[in-house]
């Protein structure tokens, strides 16, 4: 079962990321922007690049849905930043055939001040 | 900012393209997504989009009606409602629910929502943004 060898409020990974301009001249592209700052990186563009990297550590099963999504930006994060990410299993829970699961993300940055967090609901098969 | 105010509102048509470029950066390349034979044998029938997908473009929209406001201090709370099948259009649109303002700075919170074109609610939820006074 997805996640199970943890317990709520535990830590399931941690990993580095990088917010290189050429990732997010990327994202811009595949999502069809017609606006982009010049600056800054998008709050959906920091939970993308997460997931990329939370999804080489713990694949999500098939079948899985993707419910609901929180973002906070608590400062400007600046492209060619380096970011902390402290992933945990905030709560779980069975419902019928699928399991919830709410993961939450801290994101740290060179100095360990917390910068974002972000907060996904998914519903995964129970197999 | 005044109460009520709707948002510059944005649209554009999700194809299997997007969707195709969009799985390789997220690395969500989950066959729901990007196998139409496979899509064919769910309940969908159709690769439906990434809900992360979608959510770029509440943030879009966001950038457009507030600037580095956005991506300096914003927040979303969504739900994600319905799935959105290949080849349809979305639109997103918004308005302002609350405004709290001191001599320092506004407090501006927004409903937001994303329909596809034949009328279902894809996302629906909040966004907050904090505006410096100058």
């Amino acid at each position: 079962m997805y996640l199970k060898r943890f317990k709520d409020k535990e830590i399931i990974c941690d990993y580095t990321i990088f917010l290189s301009k050429k990732y997010s001249e990327e994202y811009s592209k595949s999502c069809g922007y017609s606006k982009r700052s010049l600056n800054c990186i998008h709050p959906t563009e920091l939970v993308t690049l997460s997931l990329k990297e939370y999804l080489c550590l713990e694949p999500i099963p098939n079948g899985s849905i993707h419910t609901s999504q929180e973002i906070e930006i608590f400062m400007p994060i600046p492209y060619e930043t380096r970011l902390l990410c402290k992933v945990y299993l905030d709560s779980s829970k069975n419902i019928k055939d699928k399991r919830m699961v709410m993961i939450k993300t801290n994101y740290f940055d060179n100095n360990n001040k917390l910068v974002a967090s972000s907060k996904g609901t998914l519903l995964v098969p129970v197999s | 900012m005044k109460l009520d105010k709707k948002l510059q509102s944005i649209s554009k048509l999700i194809d299997q393209k997007m969707i195709q470029e969009y799985a390789i950066l997220s690395g969500d390349h989950n066959p729901i997504h990007i196998d139409q034979e496979f899509a064919k044998t769910t309940d969908f029938g159709k690769t439906i989009a990434h809900g992360m997908l979608l959510l770029s473009m509440i943030s879009e929209m966001m950038l457009i009606n507030f600037g580095d406001n956005w991506l300096n201090n914003g927040k979303l709370k969504i739900k994600f409602r319905n799935p959105l099948f290949v080849g349809q259009n979305v639109e997103c649109k918004g308005k302002i629910n609350k405004v709290e303002s001191d001599s320092k700075r506004s407090l501006i919170e927004c409903e937001v929502v994303c329909n596809s074109d034949d009328g279902k609610v894809l996302i629906s939820g909040t966004t907050k943004i904090n505006i410096e006074e100058r």
